[in-house]
């Protein structure tokens, strides 16, 4: 199989100060394997080490132990850097160059071919949609602006690997919605995308895949499908049917009060087999059953409040 | 080499593109053309004076500008244009050559600058320049190279403030500590022929060619030194 990113054991510490000699573990041993062709979506609360991991796999930072590897190359390779596009979190790319500029060293640095710079700097500046300010100064471009710019330059090179920390900040709905089609349509043409964000909502609805990390450790890792399954059945009980409501709450994963005083219970697949027998549940007037559904949401806070 | 092209020439662009850079030029030639005026104050030795003068502007013209790289990188490492130029296939010692090509041009750019109104202006008040004064502002413009190397080792490591400090003590050392005229590594002295321009003692072609060796040669043992560091560190 072959993997757009792949880590093994990957480790990073970062050392204290003169005065504060504590180390802080960026990175526990993290063991992922993202295959080619999907949309991984990165998860984790503040501070769990998603940044680190990217800046490992753009060979930013210096791994403390383990390996990594960006489309079955070891990272640092520099023939395959040509191959991948960088969106890093909060971009800057000097206020001095104007967009159509800074696009051109972007395309030098990718090794364009010359004659083909020109055309490719207008086609990503209409995808993006800023050719109308393509002789503007990046230094008076706002936080959405300077992203689109950053996401222009991240696909100037028709990239196989895409690795977009936090692309969806500073981006108004219809960024955000251009954004997640410049995504699909990247997806479609073949390229892999490693994509980390904080808005849930989003990454479900774009990403095949989903890793959650917290303070260095994955706590979850496999398709987006799989982890936002079924979870379970949804019994909503009448409040005059109390019995009921009590047989029921003993196998519960979760219990509550909706605004009427029912009380709405959710049972795993074995409970709901073993009760549905035993009561007849599927009989009872006093009683609604739906089909439960894990949204990422739901599933994400779950799996971070889980301690480390 | 056209990706160190290309950072070079955002450096040159970068720089060239401040206003006060030019400003200051023009105030650096009009300063030279006013040391005319103190003929009676210098007892007739006013042509010491521009000769003094116009050297001195041209070198501190020369370090200012290779200063000027101490608050460029770190900036760049700081606000993260860094890492987006060398998450591209851009290695990082590609970078830092870059860098010094970038700073050097500009530095030699401005020197030059400098240098040609200086002897625009020494010839009007004083006739033709002799070959010494000129091959001493060009040994002056290759200065330009070792100290962009050794700026260059420092801001890659150092926030702006302490680099710009630390190059600028270093640099002084490399005029006076190491001043042997022996070219030995780092010997900054050799391009400050002053006194031996302004007296007419010979400087020859082949001085010169050795200056611009030595230049060469301690701008690449520094940059072997500062990729040894910069490729170790975290960006």
């Amino acid at each position: 199989m072959k993997y757009a990113v792949r880590t093994e054991d990957l480790t990073k510490k970062y050392k204290g100060s003169l005065f504060n000699k504590s180390e802080v573990v960026a990175l526990d041993h993290l063991n992922i394997e993202v295959p080619t062709g999907c949309v991984f979506g990165f998860l984790g609360p503040n501070g769990a080490g998603k940044t680190t991991t990217i800046r490992c796999l753009m060979d930013l930072i210096r791994p403390s132990a383990g390996k990594a590897w960006v489309l079955d190359t070891p990272v640092g390779n520099l023939n395959i850097k040509e191959e991948i596009g960088f969106l890093p979190d909060s971009p800057s790319f000097g206020g001095h160059l104007t967009a159509n500029e800074f696009l051109k060293l972007s395309a030098k640095l990718l090794k364009l071919p010359r004659h083909e710079i020109k055309a490719r700097v207008e086609e990503v500046l209409e995808i993006v949609e800023m050719k109308e300010y393509k002789k503007s100064k990046l230094g008076g471009f706002s936080r959405g602006m300077t992203q689109r710019i950053g996401i222009a330059q991240a696909i100037l090179n028709r990239p196989r690997l895409l690795v977009l920390d936090e692309p969806l900040v500073g981006l108004d709905p219809h960024g955000r919605k251009d954004l997640i089609n410049i995504v699909n349509k990247q997806k479609e043409r073949g390229s892999s995308i490693f994509f980390c964000s904080h808005i849930l909502s989003d990454v479900e609805k774009i990403c095949d895949y989903v890793g959650i990390l917290k303070k260095g450790n994955l706590l979850a890792f496999g398709k987006t499908d799989d982890l936002t399954a079924d979870s379970g059945m949804i019994i909503t009980v009448d409040k005059s049917d109390q019995e009921t409501a009590q047989k029921l709450m003993m196998e519960a994963t979760e219990s509550k009060k909706d605004a009427q005083g029912n009380r709405v219970i959710t049972l795993d697949h074995d409970a709901w087999e073993s009760l549905n027998g035993e009561l007849g549940l599927s009989e009872k007037d006093t009683v609604k059953i739906e089909r439960g559904h894990n949204s990422l949401e739901n599933f994400f806070f779950k799996t971070v409040q889980k301690e480390v | 080499m056209d990706e160190i092209f290309a950072i070079a020439s955002s450096l040159w662009k970068r720089l060239l593109g401040v206003k006060v850079v030019y400003f200051l030029t023009a105030c650096a030639i009009t300063l030279i053309a006013i040391t005319n005026l103190y003929d009676v104050l210098m007892i007739g030795e006013n042509r010491a004076l521009m000769v003094d003068t116009g050297m001195m502007l041209v070198t501190a013209a020369a370090m200012l500008t290779v200063i000027s790289l101490a608050f460029d990188i770190p900036k760049e490492l700081q606000s993260g244009v860094a890492s987006v130029l060398l998450a591209k296939p851009l290695g990082r010692t590609h970078y830092l050559i870059g860098k010094l090509m970038g700073i050097s041009w500009v530095g030699i750019f401005i020197t030059g600058l400098i240098s040609i109104g200086f002897l625009v202006i020494y010839s009007i008040s004083h006739g033709t320049p002799g070959q010494e004064l000129v091959k001493a502002l060009v040994l002056i413009c290759l200065s330009v190279i070792p100290m962009a190397s050794v700026v260059l080792l420092f801001s890659s490591f150092l926030n702006e403030a302490v680099a710009a400090t630390i190059s600028t003590v270093a640099i002084w050392l490399g005029y006076s500590l190491f001043a042997l005229k022996g070219f030995t590594l780092y010997d900054l002295s050799v391009f400050n022929m002053g006194a031996e321009a302004f007296y007419g003692y010979e400087i020859s072609t082949f001085f010169v060619v050795k200056a611009a060796f030595s230049a060469l040669l301690t701008a690449v043992s520094f940059l072997c030194l500062t990729s040894f560091i910069f490729n170790k560190r975290d960006l």
